[in-house]
């Protein structure tokens, strides 16, 4: 019996959660200082709610981080130590004319 | 299925020391350059992480987590969460800033039952 996909980190499929929850939140907007606070927080809490109802024996954190397009430069790097064979991350990158949003998500298995 | 508990919980604020020690360290005399910037935050990530191995906390996972950004006027937002069991897991977070660069680095650590 195969169940690798009930205890494994499936990344296509964490990749579709934090894209939809990304267009469903910020999807059609420009930017706006007052609103990013609500935005990230929104985009986090939908995608922990997605991937909780995965129901997969799994610990999640989810990243987010919004700029505004303005010239600067941005770097993000992650290093983990956990068990390569059963624990995964995810990273997205979206962007529209004002602004980047990357989005990461780790899953440890418990 | 036996699940363990830990003999120490990571300490956070141990931990928050350590990683501002190290962006310290390695960020201090450093300007906001493309090319260095994506092996600097590589290399930062790695050193994070082989420092938090070396506190010797059993049962522990990690994921560490760096992002430099040039000190450019932007406005830049950043949020975490985190599905897991807040009796064990913990996370240290500290900020460096210098006139050219901003350096966040996140380590959070995971119980492993």
């Amino acid at each position: 019996m195969d169940d690798t996909n009930d205890t494994s980190f499936v990344v296509d499929e964490v990749s579709n959660v934090i894209k939809e929850s990304i267009e469903a939140t910020v999807g059609s907007q420009s930017y706006q200082q007052a609103k990013i606070n609500t935005w990230t927080s929104n985009i986090v809490e939908a995608i922990l709610n997605s991937l909780t109802k995965l129901n997969k024996p799994f610990k999640y954190i989810v990243s987010c981080v919004i700029m505004q397009k303005n010239g600067a430069g941005l770097h993000t790097a992650s290093s983990c130590f956990w068990d390569n064979t059963t624990d995964g991350s995810c990273t997205v990158r979206w962007e529209n004319k004002s602004m980047y949003a990357i989005v990461s998500v780790f899953g440890l298995s418990i | 299925m036996s699940v363990t508990s830990p003999r120490t919980i990571f300490n956070s604020q141990d931990m928050k020391r350590r990683l501002h020690e190290i962006l310290h360290e390695n960020l201090h005399d450093k300007q906001y350059d493309s090319n260095q910037c994506s092996s600097l935050s590589k290399d930062l990530a790695n050193r994070i992480k082989d420092a938090l191995k070396t506190f010797g906390y059993e049962r522990y996972k990690f994921v560490v987590q760096v992002l430099i950004c040039q000190e450019y006027n932007e406005n830049i937002q950043m949020n975490c969460r985190a599905y897991w069991d807040s009796e064990t897991d913990r996370l240290a977070q500290t900020i460096y800033m210098n006139q050219f660069l901003i350096c966040i680095a996140t380590a959070f650590a995971v119980y492993y039952y």
